[in-house]
This record gives structure tokens, C-alpha cells and sequence, in this order.
């Protein structure tokens, strides 16, 4: 594919991102798309988009912004081709919580990860940008591009959808 | 409440992330369609037609169903009824929102059924004819909508359609059975709303869609419902089917340095819960019921001394707020971790090493020493709830049973239930697992798996119909079919028969996620 040329400097700055963020954003897409090859995939492919437009993202927030944001897209894309029929979505290996992982995870988190699955995709990702990249409810909010007070209540429904989801009693 | 499924979840992803430790290189001249790493098994189109995937879309929106190698048609009046009990031909799994027929002789694949539109199937149930099934999807909105699908005898769908009534819009259906002939339809609801409580057993006429309804006042919800084959008796559980392994953090000089228990010895009746570190011991869970909606198990009917696998113990008090991994302290003895009401926990003997550092920020901080922990093997209650639908006025005044005095004394967990047709056993898979992880490396300790017959009127054993002191992991689900010999048991990886001859494998998974199946 064509790369287009980018102003001195770009790439360095996109290099640091890159060994700043990457392993932490291809956790967060792994725990997205459960697989390891995808969840590389979409992280390669976030920090090719922002290679692509670099030039009207200088500003680094923003860019981590940007990046970020397209690791959630992308992981929303691989999971919705996996709803297609098969030989549109090829295959991928299970998830990471699956059976043959089940024994390192353990059986309780193979649950907790089947039910953040369960849940709606922006629920999903409201929890996981919150609870595990520990993103604060403004940062979450522009990854989301959603308001902040969208943030407070997509994640305080998604926490009570979860706690039914592991049959909490209480 | 919403901190400890914060802390679950976080130690959930965070496990999962940890699986990581590096990443490849950031190559902009390589797109992802064409990177193909060495080693791969698969091929996998990165990149679809879009034209394709949105003619597909649109194919299977509007809640149509589209039945591979199967004609799909939407038609509801064709096999409505079940025919008689036949010996099951087929089976028919869920693996990730959707079903699969599977031929019952070799395992395999006869049809499949993606999860229509924006819905996930979630429960399927067979008729005794073994060709007429029911089914039911979720949404993510949490609406629900049940589906009827019957079988040629060459396993493709024949007929599938969408039954004209549907569960109210708010609430999830949390199990599902079916009668003999598929005319009547029972089913657990749970409402979706958030602090929504109460939970409901709903018997569906599948003709007419009149239903009548059993509502309790506790929250836990109505799982693993199972129907005789008459309609008449219904048996389920309501305790969270959660099966999980917790871990705690302990001192090194905790690690009990004995070696792990006999699985036998861990639910000997005369284990006590003071035992000393490495000895089998057990603790229920004794959360405080301080709101009202915890389901009172004083109402299970009362156990004959000596047949319990695990004596009622002293928990420790702070066992709720307890954290799961909490910093290394100086304190000797693990303490039960959190767990609702009605789980029962073995005392481990195994270390687990749990690194800390933040994966999200991508750093590694430099880890002084890293926590040892102690895995926990938990299980689930073994109350079975018996409701007669003639008798039976509400869901809290229904009989309950204790499943115990097998001949065994390792029931320590009750996985899954199912009521036989003539409604006079319930088929439970039994048993426990532990597993050691030492260093990264996990390592079984010991496990049982059991299929054992119980007397519905008594909860007593009165046949183990299968016993295996070697397998990994554990039948979670066990259905039986319409003739009441075959029992269907399905594990993390593998999909069984027991029969009177013994058991047999029909086939082994990949590991989709919320598997299920039924015949």
C-alpha cells in the first residue's frame, strides 16, 4: 500500500505512541476480540490510520485520542464480521478465555469475560475504558465521543448488567 | 455490590491482558490484510467485500432466520407437534449466539443457524421426538424471542420461525424446557432493569401463548429449569451458576507445604473447618443477607447428619469484603474469598503467582516480589427447587431438595440439572476440580466428574450412572432425552453421551463461549 510522506518528526512521534501504548492498547482490543492475532491486527491497523493523517492530528492527546478510538471501531468491526456466516468472516482462534485458556484464567474469570461479551458493545467498552485501561469519565468520554454524562450512566448500566449477568444475589 | 463486579471485572481483563507480554514491531508499509504471521494455521479474510457483507446484513435483519444447508424457511404452522420418543439421531449445540445440528452418530455438522439480526441464541431445548426444538435468542436491549425449529431426518432445519408471543420487553430468560410433545414451554425470567428485582417461572401454552406465572420475591434467578414430560413437574435451581476459581493472596510461610489432599479426603464428612493449613477442610460462603433479597436456603429441606460432603462452617465474617487479591500480609491463614450464599468452598493446597503491573499504560513497573496466592475450587449450591404445576401457588413456596447421599462422598459441586420424562430422577453432573498453578504452570490437583441419578422426592442417590476420576474440566450441562436412557453431558471441550453401556465422546470443541446443547 501507498505510504503517504509525512513532515519530519511525524514518525518519531508516532514511534514513541507506538512503543508507549501499543502493548497496553493490544490488551485492551485482546479483551475486545478475545484473540491475539486479531487484537494485533486492530492495533497495527489503529496506528496505520494515524500514520494515514497524521498531519491533522499533531497535537499527541490527540492523537492518543484518535488511536485509542480506533482500537475500539476496529475491535467493534472484527466482532461484527464474526457475526456473519463463516465464509464471510473466515476464521480466527477462540478467545483467550475459552476452554483450552481456562485452566490459566481460571474458571470465574473465563465467566466474567463470557459475560462482558453479553453485554452491548458500548457498554462493553464504557467498562473496559474505565475499569481496565483506567481511563478518567472525560477521557473515556472522548474516546467515545460521548458526552461525559453519557459515560456516568452507559457505565453504571453496564455494571448492573454484569452484576446480573454473574448472578449476583445481593 | 457494584465494587465487587468492578473488581472481578478488572481482575478478569486484567488476566486476560497479561496473556500479552509483547507486541510486533509497527510496520506502516504493511497492511494487515497481507500480514501473515510465520506459523499460522489459519486463513482468515481480513478484509471483506463490503458490497457482500451488507447484502448478508440485511439478510438476516428483521429477525429472519437464515438456516444454512437448511432451507430456512419461516414457516411456523409446519411440526408443531412432537411425535413419539425416538432415540436422539441429532444434537443441537449453541456456541457463541449460535446453533448447530450435529449428527449424534460421527458429530458432525448437519446445519447451523446463525443468531438472527442483532439476537444471540441462548438456550435450546428438544422435544422427545428429537426433531422438534425450541429456542430462545437475546438481544442486546434485552428483549427475548423464542423460536421453534424441527429437523428432517437427515439434520437440516425444516422448518423455523419466530412463536408469535414473546417474553416481556425488559426481562431476560434465564433458562428454558420444554414438555414432551413441545406444547408447553417453561421458562426462568429475570428482569433487566437496573436494581430490577424479582424473579419469575412462566409455564407458556406454545399454541395459544396463555401462560401462568409463579413470581418470587428474591432476585436470585430461575436457572436450569427442566419439565417432565407431561408438563407437570418442573425442577430448577436458583443459585448463581457461577463455577469459578477465586484466588487470594497468602504469605509464602501459608503455603501449605504438605502435598494437595485426596479429592476423597477434601469431602470426607468428618472434615472440620478448623483444620490446619494444607489440610481438606471447607467453608460456606455466609454473606450477610442485611437486604432482604438473598433466597432464604433455610428453607432446603433439612440433610440426614452424616450425608453432607461439606459440614455447615464458620466463615470467616469478612468474607464479603474481602478482596481478591490483596497485598502479601502477614496473615497465616487464607480466609474464604467472597461468594453469594450457597457456595462452598474447598481449602486449597497450590500457590499461584500473581504479577503485578499496569497493563493498560504498557509499563511494567519493576515487580518486588511478586504476591502467592492460593486457588480456590467453588461450587455451586445443591438445592434443586420441585415444583408441582397443579399444586404450586408462588416460586417461594415451592419444595426444595438437597441432592446428597451419593454413593460417592465427593459431590462437591452440582453443575447442572435435568428432570427425567417420566419425572421421577433428576440427572445432575456432579463433582469439583483443582487445579495448582505454580510459576505460570497450571497443574491439576485432583478432580471427579460424576452423572448421578437422584429421587426428586427425596434428593437422596440412587444411581451413579457415571464416574470418572481422571477428566478435565468438568460437564458443565446435562440434558436427557425423550426416552429418558440417553444423557447428553457437555464440557468446556467435549461433547459426551452416558448410557447404560457408559459414556462415550460425540465429539471435542475449539471452545466457543456460552456452549450449550440439548437432544
Amino acid at each position: 500500500m501507498s505510504v503517504p510522506p509525512l513532515s519530519a518528526g511525524a514518525d518519531d512521534t508516532i514511534s514513541g505512541l507506538y512503543a508507549e501504548h501499543a502493548l497496553g492498547l493490544t490488551r485492551l482490543a485482546l479483551i475486545m476480540v478475545g484473540d491475539r492475532e486479531s487484537a494485533e491486527d486492530v492495533v497495527q491497523e489503529a496506528f496505520l490510520g494515524l500514520h494515514r493523517r497524521f498531519d491533522g492530528l499533531r497535537d499527541r492527546d490527540k492523537a492518543l485520542v484518535y488511536v485509542r478510538a480506533a482500537v475500539l471501531n476496529n475491535a467493534r468491526s472484527v466482532l461484527r464480521r464474526r457475526r456473519l456466516p463463516s465464509w464471510f468472516a473466515g476464521t480466527y482462534d477462540p478467545p483467550v478465555w475459552s476452554a483450552e485458556s481456562a485452566a490459566i484464567l481460571g474458571a470465574e474469570r473465563r465467566e466474567v469475560m463470557e459475560a462482558l461479551h453479553r453485554l452491548p458493545p458500548r457498554q462493553r467498552e464504557a467498562l473496559v475504558l474505565r475499569y481496565y485501561a483506567e481511563l478518567s469519565e472525560e477521557e473515556t468520554a472522548r474516546v467515545m465521543k460521548i458526552s461525559r454524562g453519557t459515560v456516568k450512566s452507559t457505565t453504571s448500566r453496564a455494571l448492573d448488567a454484569l452484576g446480573r449477568l454473574l448472578g449476583e444475589t445481593r | 455490590m457494584n465494587d465487587d463486579v468492578i473488581r472481578r471485572l478488572q481482575d478478569a481483563a486484567h488476566a486476560v491482558g497479561e496473556t500479552v507480554e509483547a507486541v510486533p514491531p509497527f510496520d506502516p508499509a504493511a497492511a494487515p490484510a497481507r500480514r501473515t504471521p510465520a506459523g499460522s494455521r489459519r486463513t482468515r479474510s481480513w478484509l471483506i467485500p463490503v458490497a457482500a457483507a451488507a447484502a448478508v446484513t440485511v439478510a438476516v435483519a428483521g429477525g429472519a432466520v437464515v438456516a444454512r444447508h437448511g432451507g430456512g424457511t419461516m414457516d411456523t404452522a409446519a411440526g408443531t407437534t412432537a411425535g413419539p420418543a425416538a432415540q436422539p439421531s441429532f444434537l443441537v449445540q449453541i456456541r457463541s449466539g449460535d446453533m448447530a445440528v450435529r449428527s449424534v452418530a460421527d458429530g458432525h455438522v448437519t446445519a447451523t443457524v446463525p443468531g438472527p439480526g442483532g439476537e444471540r441464541f441462548t438456550q435450546v431445548q428438544a422435544t422427545r421426538d428429537n426433531r422438534l426444538f425450541y429456542a430462545v435468542t437475546e438481544q442486546d436491549t434485552c428483549r427475548s424471542r423464542f423460536y421453534r425449529f424441527s429437523l428432517s431426518d437427515s439434520g437440516e432445519v425444516a422448518s423455523i420461525g419466530a412463536l408469535p408471543f414473546t417474553p416481556p420487553e425488559g426481562t431476560a430468560v434465564t433458562s428454558l424446557a420444554v414438555n414432551g410433545d413441545g406444547s408447553t414451554l417453561a421458562y426462568g425470567l429475570s428482569s433487566c432493569a437496573p436494581g430490577g428485582k424479582g424473579a419469575s417461572l412462566v409455564v407458556t401454552d406454545t399454541a395459544t401463548g396463555d401462560s401462568r406465572t409463579w413470581t418470587s420475591a428474591h432476585t436470585s434467578a430461575v436457572r436450569d429449569v427442566s419439565m417432565s414430560e407431561d408438563g407437570r413437574t418442573l425442577v430448577f435451581r436458583r443459585a448463581a451458576a457461577v463455577w469459578g476459581t477465586s484466588t487470594e493472596a497468602i504469605t509464602e510461610s501459608a503455603v501449605p507445604t504438605e502435598a494437595p489432599p485426596k479429592p476423597e479426603a477434601a469431602a470426607e464428612p468428618e472434615a472440620t473447618p478448623e483444620t490446619t493449613s494444607g489440610s481438606p477442610a471447607a467453608v460456606e460462603s455466609a454473606l450477610p443477607q442485611d437486604d432482604g433479597d438473598v433466597l432464604p436456603e433455610s428453607r432446603v429441606t433439612p440433610e440426614e447428619p452424616g450425608t453432607a460432603p461439606f459440614p455447615a462452617a464458620s466463615a470467616e465474617p469478612e468474607a464479603g469484603a474481602a478482596p481478591r487479591e490483596q497485598p502479601v500480609t502477614e496473615s497465616a491463614e487464607p480466609s474464604a474469598p467472597p461468594l453469594p450464599k450457597g457456595w462452598t468452598c474447598l481449602i486449597p493446597a497450590s500457590t499461584v503467582e500473581n504479577p503485578t503491573e499496569n497493563p493498560a499504560s504498557g509499563t511494567t513497573p519493576s515487580s518486588a516480589s511478586p504476591a502467592t496466592g492460593v486457588a480456590w475450587e467453588c461450587s455451586m449450591s445443591r438445592t434443586v427447587w420441585v415444583l408441582d404445576t397443579g399444586t404450586s401457588e408462588g416460586l417461594d413456596d415451592v419444595r426444595a431438595i438437597t441432592l446428597g447421599g451419593s454413593s460417592a462422598p465427593t459431590t462437591g459441586g452440582v453443575h447442572d440439572v435435568a428432570l427425567t420424562p417420566d419425572g421421577g430422577r433428576v440427572l445432575a453432573t456432579v463433582g469439583w476440580s483443582r487445579l495448582a498453578q505454580v510459576q505460570g504452570v497450571t497443574k491439576l490437583a485432583g478432580a471427579v466428574a460424576e452423572v448421578v441419578a437422584y429421587d426428586v422426592g427425596t434428593g437422596q442417590a440412587v444411581q451413579t450412572l457415571y464416574r470418572d476420576e481422571e477428566r478435565r474440566p468438568l460437564f458443565e450441562r446435562v440434558d436427557v432425552d425423550g426416552t429418558g436412557r440417553f444423557v447428553l453431558v457437555v464440557g468446556p471441550d467435549e461433547t459426551g453421551q452416558v448410557t447404560e453401556s457408559g459414556y462415550r465422546t460425540l465429539f471435542t470443541d475449539d471452545g466457543g463461549v456460552a456452549r450449550t446443547a440439548a437432544w
